[in-house]
This record gives structure tokens, sequence and C-alpha cells, in this order.
């Protein structure tokens, strides 16, 4: 009997042994094969690929963060990409001590510093996740989940739009970066580092990759509000060949003004009236904006995006309730170079001119003062009526990442460069169509021998200030580094040149140290 | 066999008249959360035990455990409240409100054997032999192998070592090697998942009846799908010794621990993963030192005893490899003051975490130079003015961050002492740290002329007290001034009582005051050098405790 015990004891063990089930899947997340048996999905990873410019993770305004290289508020695409775009040059200071900022206006960042490495991580963030998700529409997976036709018709555009994306960051990246780490949906998670793409290469890449995705993209203002049509393609082309003798040593201004040409003829987008109503709490009502980044202050909020740039800006003595915001946080002001752009700061001459001077000096003594320097209270999170948006933390106003008067600007130019298609006349037409909207008249008009590339490059200030295309207008007329000056440039009072090859910013400490197929770029 | 069922209860408070509030417009919180834990433990062996003779002893040990950690997290926001008199027994006030839950679940199994054999008590020898699964690796990495063997020799028993035994009373000699393995991480990081996003982190996809349409987002993560077993191979070598009847024993060991696949979150290559940042095995540490621990029985007769205690150790620790990232190293140590600020580092050939601050530079004073001065007449008023340009290239900027001590002491030391006279006890235990240094950042934090006004007209802030020998108008959290050298000696407590001992027909008595945390001596400026991983940062405080007790034994 007592055998007979310890023998059952001992199966008894041996059973129980039996159990190595070590298979446990996520409950609070799901897995490609359970998520997408609902075609819905494909819509929601897109949307997901979108909102990685306004959103800093699943969690609103933050908590499951997408990357953790710094502190989650500070990680957001719009908001650093502004920054990288906008501080290094005359249009902005800010005064806070969060470290490395004051290194962006004062010319001085380093390999360390952590709003370049979040620009840097935010780029390529988006582009893994659009690749992601061409692995996950192909023909292939799309028959093996037996997607309807229907939804498999939604995906052929989305997967355009999935490129685009990708092709905006990949701007970005060589915009920035200069030589930058290259990859597409072939290389899946846990591949090899990818291996380093001359700028000229990427650019050639994004140049023939539009062309390949045009026909795929929603016509011209038909697409849903917040999603890239090809009006969207067309600007983000124009952008490209504008800029192309920086990018890739090649003249393509005639490709520009061509774009830039479709994008106007199309007749789908008008400017807006009222200037300041591009930047306000209903400003996703307007027929100007051709790719909105879209924020909402109860179902799209962050720390970044336009919550930062309608908060940031406040401080002194103005009244945050002003402003449909609940708080200032006494940051961004203005120097005295951009101020000098207009004779009369109250907008009554020109309404571009927005300016808050109230207890505010011109001139900067201490950047870190906010009372030093204008402020420039352009966003706003109040309605055209006066209404102040939902929420008083998050703003509803969304970012005119592109909008149809940088089409005029950058047709203008083009031509000035001797780009073929278009002309002085039309050029000049379209320039004065934007300053009738300013000056509510034909009063501050020009004519065709006052358009001369000096005068585009302080009008896309005037128009386009804080609106992140400053550092790049800068580099195209060679006046960001060594040549051009504006206070506090180079970290003194009246400005100083610095080294030319600031013109890029430096690939991130971590990501050299990471990926040793990347080679620093020069000066770093 | 068990069953654990923890269920936790967190409440917090945020009154509408809180200061951030006040800067916010947050207008108060009301948070709840109820995390709870539901653990089932099997563990499960055989023993077998064995004399052979007089001279040969067996035991053997062979078994299973399985562990599995199920934890829910549920929780409730409700904020903007319209008054502050229900605290959080009720949610009315609120005008707005946020619930979640959250679920993860690990498991652990082990099969494992114990060989122990003994010859006459004299040769001990054991071994050990692991074989651990974790549901946190992919099933190619799930299972590891963690052997260990000891051996102990009883030199005293040897007839060769009659001669010691007129000092000796045990002479033992230890050594021992083996792996463990490390698990700790957080649950399904090789699991390729997708996370949806809650209602305020959607995106708007065009209208519907003139109304937004926002759509809820799905997000591919990040994952590192070889994620394996942390190892830690550990050598040691030990003697225990008894001296005089065993009135003086001790016991004096060197150790060594050496760390391979060291789990760790850092940067990885961009364009191989689906975000930043990855927990995954990167590099090599090591660990060594020395232990010496006596105690002494001083006094020893029926009236007066008195017994001794000391212990002192000496221990090292490095970073010996990081994969794939260099010189750099990776950040770590996150401080309060501006976002995102880190101040320590993993570099390799440094200690474990040293801090990664700047030099500061000093006044003929002694104390440091005032940031906002051009001290160096260039012109500028920037970092050079205050910190060494200590890689030399002209320019004072985050290259110019160097290692600087670290949190680990050099030296600990501890000793007790307990005395008996006749009815009355006495003793006491102290203890010290040298070689520990610790980050002030509760200094660093406030310690800043600007900080006063911070928040304009809606009210002053409080200053640390640091800023009136530094003068800095603006935070420095990178200046090594705010390292400091923790080192110190603590009485942790002191025990005097009085026993009368139970007669029949008479109870037990002991009567006794006890004084904890008596005093701390110490260089460092702030509250208490002995906080966690070297950042001083609001450490709650600990409290000096007087305990007057009788004990009544019936």
């Amino acid at each position: 009997m007592k055998k007979l015990i310890k023998f059952a004891m001992v199966g008894l063990l041996l059973v129980m042994a039996a159990c190595t089930d070590l298979d446990l899947e996520p409950r609070s997340s799901t897995t490609a094969a359970v998520l997408f048996n609902d075609e819905a999905a494909y819509r929601a990873f897109l949307a997901r690929i979108y909102s990685g410019i306004a959103v800093t993770g699943q969690q609103g305004p933050a908590g499951n963060a997408d990357i953790s290289s710094l502190d989650e508020g500070f990680s957001n695409y719009l908001r650093q990409f502004w920054q990288l775009q906008e501080l290094p040059t005359e249009e902005a200071v800010i005064g806070w001590g969060d470290e490395g900022i004051q290194d962006l206006h004062g010319h001085v960042w380093t390999t360390a510093n952590q709003f370049v490495r979040a620009t840097y991580y935010r780029i390529f963030f988006q582009v893994s996740q659009a690749n992601e998700f061409l692995r996950e529409t192909t023909d292939a997976k799309l028959d093996a989940r037996n997607v309807s036709a229907s939804t498999r018709e939604d995906i052929k555009a989305f997967r355009a739009e999935a490129r685009f994306l990708r092709a905006l960051s990949y701007w970005h990246g060589i915009d920035m970066f200069g030589d930058i780490p290259f990859y597409t949906e072939d290389s899946p998670v846990g591949s090899d580092p990818p291996a380093q793409a001359d700028r000229a290469t990427v650019f050639n890449f994004l140049d023939s990759e539009l062309k390949t995705i045009e026909a795929d993209m929603v016509a011209p203002g038909q697409n849903e509000y917040g999603r890239a049509d090809r009006g969207a393609l067309w600007m983000l082309q124009a952008k490209l060949y504008l800029n192309a003798e920086v990018y890739a040593g090649a003249n393509r201004y005639t490709d520009c003004i061509s774009a830039c040409k479709k994008i106007i003829d199309s007749g789908a987008y008008s400017l807006e009236d009222n200037y300041q109503h591009l930047f306000l709490a209903d400003n996703d009502r307007s027929n100007e904006i051709i790719f909105p980044i879209v924020f909402d202050g109860l179902s799209t909020q962050t720390w970044g995006g336009t919550t930062y740039l309608v908060h940031a800006p406040l401080g002194g003595s103005m009244d945050p309730a002003l402003y449909g915001v609940n708080s200032a946080w006494f940051g961004l002001r203005t120097t005295a170079s951009f101020v000098d752009l207009f004779s009369d700061l109250t907008g009554a001459t020109d309404e571009r001119a927005i300016f808050y001077t109230d207890g505010q000096t011109k001139d900067i003594n201490a950047i870190g003062n906010f009372g030093d320097g204008y402020a420039v209270p352009k966003y706003s999170n109040v309605t055209s009526e006066g209404q102040a948006g939902a929420d008083l933390n998050h703003p509803d106003t969304d970012f005119p990442m592109f909008r149809l008067a940088d089409a005029y600007l950058m047709y203008a130019e083009a031509v000035l460069r001797n780009g073929q298609g278009g002309d002085a006349n039309t050029a000049t037409g379209y320039i004065n169509e934007l300053r009738q909207r300013a000056y509510n008249g034909a009063s501050g008009n020009i004519n065709a021998n006052e358009l001369t590339l000096d005068f585009i490059l302080d009008e896309r200030s005037r128009e386009l200030y804080w609106e992140g295309h400053r550092r790049t207008d800068l580099i195209r007329y060679d006046r960001f580094t060594d040549n051009g000056i504006w206070p506090w440039k180079g970290g003194v009072k009246e400005g100083k040149l610095t080294g030319a090859f600031r013109d890029l910013y430096p690939i991130p400490a971590s990501e050299i140290l990471a990926n040793p197929k990347l080679e620093q770029n020069f000066g770093y | 066999m068990g069953y654990d069922l923890l269920n936790g209860k967190k409440r917090r408070f945020v009154p509408t008249t809180y200061s951030n509030s006040l800067v916010t417009n947050f207008n108060g919180e009301i948070y709840l959360e109820n995390p709870s834990r539901n653990s089932q433990l099997l563990e499960t062996y055989l023993n077998y035990k064995k004399n052979l003779g007089d001279s040969h002893r067996i035991d053997l040990t062979a078994g299973y455990s399985y562990q599995d950690f199920d934890e829910e997290y549920p929780s409730y926001r409700a904020y903007n409240l319209s008054t502050d008199i229900f605290g959080v027994n009720s949610t009315s006030p609120a005008a707005n409100f946020e619930a979640r839950n959250f679920v993860i679940e690990n498991r652990l199994i082990s099969f494992f054997g114990r060989a122990n054999y003994a010859f006459r008590d004299k040769y001990l020898f054991t071994v050990t032999l692991r074989r651990d699964g974790s549901s946190r690796f992919s099933e190619n990495n799930r299972w590891g192998l963690f052997p260990s063997a000891a051996v102990a020799w009883r030199i005293t028993e040897e007839p060769f070592a009659d001669g010691l035994k007129s000092v000796f009373s045990d002479l033992k000699l230890r050594l021992g090697y083996g792996i463990t393995g490390n698990e700790s991480i957080p649950d399904y990081g090789y699991i390729p998942s997708y996370t949806y996003s809650d209602v305020r982190a959607r995106y708007q996809f065009g209208y519907e009846n003139g109304l937004p349409v926002y759509v809820t987002t799905v997000r591919p993560n990040g994952y590192d799908a070889n994620l394996k077993w942390e190892e830690t191979a550990s050598y040691n070598i030990g003697l225990d010794f008894g001296l005089m009847n065993g009135r003086i024993s001790g016991t004096l060991e060197y150790y060594y621990k050496k760390t391979d696949d060291l789990l760790f979150t850092v940067n990885i290559p961009a364009g191989t993963n689906l975000t930043d940042r990855i927990l995954t095995n990167i590099g090599e540490l090591e660990n060594s030192g020395i232990e010496l621990s006596l105690n002494a029985f001083v006094v020893d007769t029926k009236d007066f005893s008195w017994n001794i205690g000391f212990n002192a150790a000496r221990n090292k620790n490095k970073v010996l490899a990081i994969d794939q990232i260099s010189n750099q190293g990776v950040l770590t140590g996150r401080i309060s003051g501006g976002v995102g600020n880190f101040v320590q580092i993993l570099q390799v050939g440094q200690p474990v975490n040293s801090f990664y601050v700047f030099q500061q530079l000093y006044g003929a004073d002694g104390s440091p130079l005032q940031d906002g001065i051009d001290h160096n007449d260039d012109g500028a008023v920037n970092l050079a003015d205050i910190y060494a340009d200590v890689n030399g290239d002209g320019a004072v900027n985050d290259l110019d961050k160097r290692p600087f001590e670290k949190p680990a002491p050099d030296y600990l030391i501890g000793i007790s002492s307990s005395l008996n006279y006749k009815a009355f006890d006495l003793s006491f235990t102290i203890r010290a740290n040298a070689g520990n240094y610790v980050y002030n950042n509760n200094a660093s934090n406030g310690g800043y002329f600007n900080i006063v006004n911070e928040r304009g007209d809606i009210f002053l802030n409080n200053m640390h007290t640091s800023a009136l020998v530094t003068n800095f108008q603006t935070p420095q959290y990178f200046s090594d001034y705010y390292v400091e050298d923790g080192s110190f000696l603590r009485l942790d407590n002191v025990t005097l009582g009085f026993n009368i001992p139970s007669k029949p027909g008479r109870p037990s008595l002991r009567l006794y005051a006890t004084g904890q945390n008596l005093f701390v001596s110490t260089n460092y400026s702030g509250l208490d050098p002995e906080v966690n991983n070297g950042l001083d940062n609001n450490l709650y405080p600990r409290s000096r405790a007087f305990i007057f007790g009788l004990n009544l034994g019936l």
C-alpha cells in the first residue's frame, strides 16, 4: 500500500511537471493575426501614421509613448520639426532652460542635443511605421486574409498615402540631416542596421516615388479632411524641386513651377479671406490649407503640436483666456530682425503683423527673460467667431503644413530662378493676391520690377513665419550660417556668423554609436 | 501549492488649491486605482537522504515549480472639481472623467535538482542544476540552464591540522561557482503587438453630417524577438573560522560576479525596429568585493557578558562592455527639473550609474562662479564661463560632461554591541558607508534665484538655500557642485533593557527603551545621504523613533 501511494505521488508529480506552457499573449494589446480580422484595422493603422506627426503616444495627451529618447511631451514630431526649423533663425527665440534648447538659436548644438535627437527618431519612427503598414497590406497578405474588394480598393489609396507620409518624413530627413539611413518595406523589424544613403540618392528616390504614387492619391480637394490628396503630393514635389540645388545639386525650377501650377490650376484650393483665420481653432474650415496636421481639444491631445504653438508664445501681460487657453508658458518670442520686416506692428497696415508689444521690448538683452523681444500670438485656440476651443489645455487649432500661399511664393521664386513654364507677371499677380489679403486692398501691391529674390525671401517670412519653413528658406538663399546676421545668432547679442557645416544637423550621437554604418556630418 | 490574491488600493486627491492647479487651472483631481494580482504557485519536490556507513552522507532533491502572476490595473480619474469638500469620496463635483484598465500576466516554470554529498563532515559538496522557463522570452530563448557547484573543506577535521587546533576551534574553506538568470523585465517584450489609442489620441478623418470623425488608431509596437536571459556567473572563496573555542568567530570572503547579456533599454539603430529604444541584451558588468565579519564574546561570565560584532566590506563594480554603443554610453538617472534630464551614465570602464556632469569652476572665494556673467571675457555669456572645457575643444557643451564619482559606496562598515549585566542589557548598532556620492536634486532643482518669481504674480516659490552660496540665477542641473560625498556614520539603534525572569507564581517582566536613527554624521548638505541610487529628490525623511516598552510573560 505504502509503495502504491509512493508511486501515485511520483506519478502526480510527473503529471504536474508536464505543464510547461509558457505561451502567454498580451491581452491589453493585440497581435496582427487578431487585429486584421477586422478590416477597419487598415484605416486605423493608416490614421496612426498621420497621427504620428500630431500625438506622442497611444494615450492623450501623454502616455504609452511612441519613442522614449526624451520626455514624451518634448518628443512630438511637429513640435521638434518646428523648433529645428524656427529657433535657429531670426523668427524665433525661446526663454526656457531645458538642456540644449538655447543651443538652437545660439548655433552651438551638439551631437547630444535632445531636440535634434527627438526630430531624428521621430522621422524614422514615421518611416518604420509606414514600412510596416506596407508590409501588412501586400496583395499576398490581403489574399491570405480574404479582404473584401471594397476594402482592397480603399487600401490602394491608403498605401499611396502611407508612401506619401514616408516621403514627407524622408524629405525632412534629407533637409535636416543630409545623408541618412535609407530603408524601405523590404527591411522587416530586426533587420541589420540600414546603410547611409547620399542626400541626392534619397532625393532621386523621392522624385520617382512621388511620381509612382501620384495616380493612386485621391484627387485634389476630394479626400477626407486630414488625409493627404494629390495636391499635398504636388506641394511636396514643389518643395523638393525648389530646394533641389541644395539636396542634389540639380536645377529643377521648371519642375517646381509645373507642380505649383497643378496645385493652383486644380481650383481645389483658394486663399482664406482673413490671414489670422488660418491659425485659429476653426481653421479646419479653411480652403487654403492643402495639408493640415489635425488637432482637437478632446480627441487629439498632445503637449506638442498646436498646444505648444498656442501656449509657448504667451507670457508677460498677455491674458491666456483671450487666446482660448488656461495658461501661458513664457517661452517663444521673436527678434528685431523679423520685426523690422513690418513697418506697422499693429496689423492695421499689413494684417500679417501679429505682435504683442505691451510690456515687451523689441531688443533682447536676455533670452531667458520673457519681456525681452516682442511676442507673437499667431496661433490661437479661439474660433473666427471668438469662441474658445473645446478644451483650455489642448487647442482645436490645426497646423497648416502646406497651404496655397506657399505654392504662390514657390511659383514666383522658381520663375525668378529661371524656371520655365511660368512668367513674372503671373508671379507678381500671385504675390499681390497675398498682399491684397494682407493689406485689405491694393495699397501694398508691388510691380514686376520689385519682384526680386530678396523680396521673395522677406515676403516668405512675412507670409509664412512660424510655420516651419524658415531654416530651409535661409539655407536655399545661403543666409543661414556663414551669411546672415540676426540678434543672438551665435550666442552674442548683436549676432555673428557661424560655421557653414551647421546647415546640416548632426546625426545624434546615440545613433552614430548604435549604427556603425553611419558617418557623422562634417564639422560635428 | 499556493494561491495568493493581492488587492491594492490607491487613492489620490489633489485639491483645487494646489499651487500647480493655480498655474494650469487644473482644478483638482481624484484618482482611484485598484490593482490586483492573482498568483498561482505550485512547488513540488522529491527528496532522498541516505547515510552510507559513518562516512558518507547523500541528500538528493528533484523538483518542479510553477508560478503564474496575473495582474490587473483598473483605474479611474476624475478632475476639474467644483468643490474640494468630498476629497476622494465623491466624484460628483468633477467635470471630466477617465477610466482605464490594463492587464498583464507572466509565468515562470522551473525544474530543479540538488545533490549534497558529505564525506565525514570534512568534505562537503553541493551541486545544483535548474532549468527555468519564462513566458517573457520567445520559444527559442525561453529555457535557461543554471548550474552551480560548491565545495567546503573543514580543515580542522584533518589529522595534519591538529597543530592548528590550539589556535582555531573551527576552520572551513569554501569555494563556490554558479550561474543565475534574471528575467525581471516587462512582459511581452518579444511579441509583435498592436496597441489601440485611447479616446484622446484619435485622429480626424473627414466629417459625417458636418461633424468631425475621429478614428481610433492602432500602433505596431517595437519588440526584440531575440530577448534572452541575463546571466550572472559568480565565483566566491571564503574562509570561516572560530578562535578560542568559538569565542571569536568570523568569515573572510572574496567574490567576483560577471553579468552577461545585461538586460537594459537602449537606443537602437533607426530602421531596425518600430521605435527608438528597446529593452534588449546589451552588455557586461562586473562586481567584486571582499567581506570580513567578526563576532567576539569579549566577556562571558554569569553576571556579565559582552558581545561585539564587526563587519566590513569593500565593493567595486564596473561596466565591461556595451554592445554597439561604445564610449558615449547609456544615459540613466532621470532627475526632477527641466524635462527629460538625466545625470548618470553607464559607460564602459566606469562604475555603474556614474554621475555624468560638468566640472564647475570656482572663484577666488571658493564659491561656484555665478551664471549669467562673462567670467572669461570672451564677449559671450555661456557655459564656458562657469564650467571647465574638459575635452579641450575650445567650447563648453554637452561633450564636456564626464563621468564623475558614483552612487555605490566603496566601503560598508557595521558595528554591533550587546552587553548584559545581571538584569540589565544594553545594545547598539552603528553603520557607516564611505565613498558613496549623492546628487542633491533638491538643491539643483530649487537653488536658483529666478525660481522665486517664476510664477509671476500668482504666487512666490520657495528657493533652496544653496542659492545663497552658488548665487545661481538659473538652474544648473549638470554642475558637479551638486554631486556630494555622501559618506556617513549612523547610530541605527540603542536599546536599554531591564529583565526580571519569571518564577513560579510570578510572571517575567521586561522594561526597555529603544532609540532608532539617533544620529547621522555626514558632510552631505541634504537631509539624508542614504538615498536610492544616489539621487536625492524629495526623500521621505527617515523618522527618529523613541520606543518605551514593557513585556509581560505570563
